[in-house]
């Protein structure tokens, strides 16, 4: 498509309507296709958006929580973005400014092979300049590389860090250090980008001394001083002189379009982990046939042999689990207790999952901005007076009365409720949920002792009739549970000789 | 300094973009001059002259770069650096994406010279002398360069203009999608209970970027049309006039070539927007942030009704003197944390503190009569330990010198590095011996453990008398947390230690329990 640009060039034919009709074309193909690329830049950020979401999908908190809410900002508006420009544009134009000149030379060839061979001549000493001095500006950034890092980002730090600051006072001294890192970073990183520079002025001196040689010979050819080569004409000549730019424009651009690359590296550098397609293990709960109103699974006697989870690695023997069953997680923090639980969901590659829906009740309890009755139906049609029941059984119904606007209240982003409420709240969330197996992630974690009992028992009252795995690191009591499972050093261990 | 920098390099670009044009002018010229004239007139001197155009174009253009890239980094540093100084006292700016946007958007606002001001100067300079040229020595081609000059002026503004706007819709939906994002994340704990489960979509934000290639596209091919058009013209009108002045074939080559110089500019607009929008933004950080520090020894806190401002925790009403260990009881989420921000004067109370028996209201107002308005009092006596304390990057030396009183750091009387090492091995760091270590962002990363024992650290080194801790035995082993029990204790001889927790480990040897949870 760019080949046509040559078009371009046809300007002293003669006749001034193909070189009108050879202009409108090249303008239309050069539109067309820029609109291609950027075409093809969006079904590239959609495409990369769509895998996204399918591994959050098929992972959820799983994947989510292992990086913070700026690194998720940062891969939809930044590094999808970066990595769709650098294959639409970058790769592209790789290929043409290398294929790019060729075609120019053998243009200019039939016409005067000495201006073709001058610029064959001229023509590779620029790359290898371009990569001596890219070389050279890599290698110096690298030997300051540490610095550069540490002092560069000395900025976003402090701004970080302004409540430590005012706390000690310490504002007028950090400035000063500011000051005088970023006058160190200006130095080194002027000493790196006046090589790096070099680069396209390379291609400029090279690009200028062929245009040069090539314009001076056509100059004194025409004036008859030379005669080296095929005799030239006028038109012939501007021809060439015209025809000559061309063989380093692709090339210049290539240049404006290198910051890309290094963008796009680093993107993908963020985003691989997140982004690798994986072995499909689909969440069962996730089609809402089986949400609202189904029937409770029932399941007995299962036994699993040898369950394993491949990273972190944690394995069992075997594991038992029937219906109705009340396990004890236990096992110090760390060991992969929240791990196990994820993997029993199928948000972990693991040999086994649960069958049936499966709700989960986690450490933090979660409360979204918006109001009480969202923050209980999620997305469910779920009439006002169940909600109340639930809110009565979790005792919370007379703290949501007590709201200005009841349960129609906006959570907001300084919830209102306190910990231990925001806990009830979430707890009355899960059990409007029809599950068939309940997991509760240490739900009283954050709470104190004395909030950990009362809470704790209106959990297991309110759940002792569903099939429920309990971890926890604080101690409950043994009459609650049939079944514990123990983790550690990578193995599950169960029975109830183990507590 | 700052002044002069921006003003060569501008002029560089300008002798940049003009040695372009006028090299390609001359040498078309040259040729067709060479090919009506035969041997007549002196060729010497244009070939030297097209050499010398075509040095100083690569000189000038290399001594841009080097000014501007020079010039860009100066103003940052400035720039930051004043941003900075107006934050002091401030805690407002902590989220993650907050601090990376006045990252950003301070770049926007200094790149606008090497960005924008000095390529448009190049383009816009260049139209006017060619008109310049024609009005001169072309009088018979001014209509259709003035059919020209004020179609491609147009389609420039109108691409400033209608990108503005683009920019602007760009920028609400940054906005509104970055806080779409953080609470769709924050709840992911629960997206396996939500029917229809929707992950974020930035395809709106794709979209506006796309409609902006887009438009650049048009304008760039109405401009390759409209030259094409104007050179149409020019043809007709030489052959009326007859090509036999080389000169004429100076405007049809400098239309041929209007992309290049002229049509490029059209990439770099977005550089004004983001200049516009970023500079607003930052300007709206300049906000009068003041507030006065309490510079008075502490010999007793007293709150009364006192909570937060705006929250709904309940309100206390207590005395915390020297030499007492207060435990504040609650879970995660009751309002520990902002409460200590309060008392320590960080964020608006309700309520009143009195400071050794006067109430701090009194102060305030009589600071308020006789100097600046202020917001907020900070208790220069109190030290709130964050829940997660903050590592610098920087040295660890640098991160527990931090501790020491400001009155104190310019004299010769830094904390020595025996005292430190001590204090380390006392809060059970002696893993990290090394105070030239570089830690936090760039460096060494501390575990939650770790970076708890290093508040605890700075607390012991600094000489406040009120010491608020916020969690300090969360995620800590049995052992860790004796240490820091021990540690608590003994600071507890000499200060006042107020704790908020959910745990209370044995050994811990306080005056006063207060439960924050009505639960």
């Amino acid at each position: 498509m760019h080949d046509l640009i040559v078009g371009h060039a046809g300007v002293n034919n003669e006749s001034s309507l193909a070189f009108v009709l050879s202009s409108l074309v090249w303008i239309v193909l050069r539109h067309v296709s820029e609109n291609q690329l950027s075409k093809l830049n969006a079904v590239i950020e959609l495409d990369l958006q769509q895998q996204i979401n399918v591994n959050l999908d098929a992972q959820q908190h799983a994947l989510a929580r292992r990086y913070s809410s700026f690194f998720w900002q940062q891969v939809y508006l930044k590094h999808i973005p970066s990595i769709a420009q650098y294959v639409s544009q970058y790769t592209s134009q790789k290929y043409i400014s290398v294929l790019f000149p060729i075609f120019v030379i053998s243009i200019i060839f039939p016409i005067n092979w000495f201006v073709a061979l001058i610029l064959l001549i001229t023509l590779p000493i620029v790359p290898i300049f371009m990569i001596l001095v890219g070389h050279g500006a890599a290698n110096l950034h690298r030997k300051h590389f540490i610095s550069l890092e540490r002092l560069g980002g000395l900025f976003v730090d402090r701004l970080k860090a302004l409540t430590l600051l005012t706390t000690f006072d310490q504002h007028e001294v950090e400035s000063k250090r500011l000051a005088k890192a970023s006058d160190l970073v200006n130095r080194q990183t002027m000493r790196v980008v006046s090589l790096a520079f070099l680069s396209s002025t390379v291609l400029d001196f090279f690009a200028t001394i062929s245009m040069a040689l090539v314009a001076v010979y056509i100059g004194f050819s025409l004036l008859g001083e030379l005669s080296i080569g095929p005799d030239i004409t006028f038109h012939n000549g501007l021809y060439l002189l015209l025809v000559t730019p061309l063989l380093f424009a692709e090339l210049k651009t290539l240049g404006r379009l290198y910051h890309q690359k290094s963008e796009a590296e680093a993107a993908v550098e963020a985003m691989l982990p997140v982004i690798k397609s994986n072995p499909k293990f689909s969440l069962i709960n996730a089609s809402d046939s089986k949400r609202w109103g189904a029937k409770p699974m029932t399941f007995n006697d299962t036994r699993w042999h040898s369950f394993a989870i491949s990273v972190p690695s944690i394995k069992a023997e075997s594991l038992d689990l029937n219906g109705q069953d009340s396990v004890l997680l236990t096992g110090r923090s760390g060991a992969g207790k929240s791990v196990l639980l994820d993997a029993l969901m199928g948000l972990r590659q693991a040999t086994h999952q649960l069958p049936g829906t499966v709700v989960l009740i986690s450490q933090k309890p979660t409360i979204l901005p918006s109001s009480v009755r969202e923050n209980l139906s999620m997305g469910q049609d779920i009439p006002d007076s169940q909600l109340w029941l639930m809110l009565e059984q979790v005792q919370l119904s007379k703290k949501i009365k007590s709201l200005p606007l009841g349960i129609d209240t906006l959570m907001g982003e300084n919830p209102i409720l306190s910990g231990g409420e925001a806990q009830r709240l979430n707890l009355a969330r899960a059990l409007l949920q029809p599950s068939d197996v309940i997991l509760l992630d240490e739900p009283t974690a954050h709470l104190t002792e004395q909030q950990h009992d009362t809470l704790a028992l209106l959990i297991h009252q309110l759940t002792q009739n569903k099939t429920r795995i309990w971890a926890s690191h604080k101690p409950l009591p043994s009459s609650w549970f049939n079944r514990r499972w123990l983790i550690e050093n990578g193995e599950i261990f169960q029975g109830d000789t183990l507590c | 300094m700052l002044t002069k920098k921006p003003i060569i390099a501008l002029i560089l670009a300008l002798v940049h973009a003009l040695s372009g044009l006028t090299l390609l002018l001359v040498s078309s010229w040259f040729i067709a001059a060479s090919a009506v004239a035969g041997v007549s007139f002196n060729y010497m001197l244009p070939a030297v002259i097209i050499r010398a155009l075509a040095l100083m174009r690569i000189a000038s253009g290399y001594g841009e770069m080097w000014l501007s890239h020079h010039q860009l980094l100066e103003s940052l540093a400035h720039l930051r650096l004043s941003l900075f100084n107006n934050m002091q006292g401030s805690t407002s700016v902590s989220r993650a994406s907050d601090t990376d946007k006045l990252n950003y958007q301070s770049q926007d606002v200094a790149s606008i010279w090497t960005g924008w001001i000095n390529q448009n100067a190049g383009a816009l300079l260049s139209l006017l002398l060619l008109t310049g040229f024609v009005l001169w020595q072309l009088v018979a081609f001014s209509v259709p360069w003035l059919i020209f000059l004020t179609m491609a002026l147009l389609i420039y503004i109108w691409l400033i203009m209608s990108g503005l706007v683009l920019a602007q819709k760009k920028q609400q939906i940054r906005t509104s999608l970055e806080s779409q994002i953080e609470h769709h994340f924050d709840a992911a704990n629960i997206w396996h209970m939500q029917k229809n489960l929707q992950h974020p979509d930035a395809s709106a934000l794709y979209k506006n970027v796309q409609t902006n290639q887009v438009k650049i596209e048009w304008a760039i091919s109405g401009l390759l049309i409209l030259s094409l058009f104007c050179i149409t013209l020019l043809v007709i009108k030489m052959n009326t006039l007859g090509n036999n002045t080389p000169i004429v074939m100076i405007l049809p080559m400098a239309l041929l070539g209007a992309l290049d110089w002229f049509g490029r500019t059209f990439f770099s607009h977005h550089r004004l927007h983001d200049y516009i929008i970023g500079n607003k933004i930052i300007n709206s950080n300049y906000s009068t942030i003041s507030n006065s520090r309490v510079k008075d020894k502490i010999e007793s806190i007293e709150l009364k009704q006192f909570k937060p401002k705006g929250s709904a925790s309940k309100e206390l009403d207590i005395t915390f003197a020297e030499q007492q260990l207060h435990l504040i009881a609650g879970s995660s989420g009751s309002g520990k944390s902002r409460l200590f921000k309060a008392i320590a004067g960080l964020i608006d109370f309700d309520g009143d503190l009195f400071l050794n028996s006067r109430s701090i209201k009194d102060k305030y107002n009589e600071r308020k009569a006789e100097s600046s308005f202020s917001d907020k009092c900070i208790l220069d006596d109190v030290l709130y330990v964050e829940q997660t304390p903050y590592v610098l990057s920087g040295t660890l030396r640098q991160n527990l010198q931090l501790a020491q009183h400001s009155a104190h750091r310019n004299a010769n009387s830094l904390i020595d590095d025996n005292k430190l090492i001590e204090v380390l091995k006392t809060v059970g760091l002696d893993q990290l011996s090394n105070l030239e270590q570089w830690v936090g962002s760039g460096g060494r990363q501390l575990s939650g453990g770790e970076t708890k024992r290093l508040g605890l650290a700075r607390a012991i080194l600094s000489t406040k008398r009120y010491i608020l801790l916020d969690e300090p035995f969360e995620g800590l082993d049995q052992q860790n947390i004796d240490k820091v029990v021990n540690v608590i204790n003994s600071l507890t001889t000499s200060r006042c230690v107020i704790i908020a927790s959910h745990i209370y480990p044995e050994g811990l040897n306080f005056d006063n329990k207060i439960d924050l949870d009505s639960y």
